[in-house]
């Protein structure tokens, strides 16, 4: 039988490879955002480039937002 | 020996190459800002003004060389940088980059059609502006910019087609 605190631990240990793998994705989607702006100014398409960063900055801003949450779970524990 | 060695560098090898889950987040984080400094970088990019390009003047043909309908290649500005003169009409000169936006074929002067054809995926470009006319490529052709004085037909400039 776990205790409380285990169990705690375990939902705890699996938020945090949720939100580490929701990381990966937004940084996976930002590569994906930065090759095709380029892609698209290698054929001189350059209307892209500007909602291509604004996405790219806003997934940065869940990156640092879900680090400042994890930074502070942690301090809590 | 390894006793002695690693008495030396007490390093365990293991805790050493350990990344914690929350250096691993960090390193995320990390890479997404240099990602978004990047995009970031290419929107500002995008903001340069480059449909107009001025280079040095240089002298193309003389007038009553070319007829009309007829058609003369150059280079400009760069030597490498194929282009054509055409006399449309009477009193009337265009000129292109020879290279085709889809896949760099050189294109073709039609007279009977009005166009400049390129033969490899059969792509056409109008001869007003270089806008496209059927075919693959999804840009108009670079236009060079031309001034008639004294006779003699000057290349003065690049226009970048648009989309």
């Amino acid at each position: 039988m776990k205790s409380s605190e285990e169990r705690r631990d375990e939902q705890r240990s699996t938020v945090y490879v949720g939100m580490l793998l929701f990381s990966l994705l937004l940084l996976l989607i930002q590569m994906w955002l930065f090759v095709a702006t380029l892609n698209n100014f290698l054929d001189g398409r350059y209307a892209v480039a500007i909602p291509a960063a604004a996405v790219s900055f806003l997934c940065l801003g869940v990156n640092i937002w879900m680090l400042v949450g994890l930074s502070r779970m942690e301090r809590t524990k | 020996m390894k006793d002695r060695l690693a008495a030396d560098f007490p390093v365990d090898w293991l805790e050493d190459q350990y990344v914690s889950r929350r250096e691993f987040v960090k390193f995320l984080t990390l890479a997404s800002g240099g990602m978004a400094l990047a995009s970031g970088a290419l929107a500002v990019w995008s903001q340069i003004p480059r449909h107009r390009r001025s280079f040095d003047r240089q002298l193309v043909a003389r007038v009553t060389e070319i007829p009309v309908g007829g058609w003369r290649q150059f280079s400009y500005p760069r030597s490498e940088d194929t282009c054509i003169l055409i006399r449309t009409r009477e009193g009337a000169f265009a000129a292109f980059s020879r290279r085709c936006t889809h896949l760099s074929c050189p294109v073709i002067w039609q007279p009977q059609a009005s166009r400049l054809y390129c033969p490899c995926h059969e792509g056409a470009f109008s001869v007003e502006d270089g806008h496209v006319l059927q075919g693959p490529p999804s840009r108009s052709l670079p236009q060079i910019e031309l001034s008639v004085e004294d006779g003699a037909v000057y290349a003065t400039g690049v226009r970048r087609g648009e989309v």
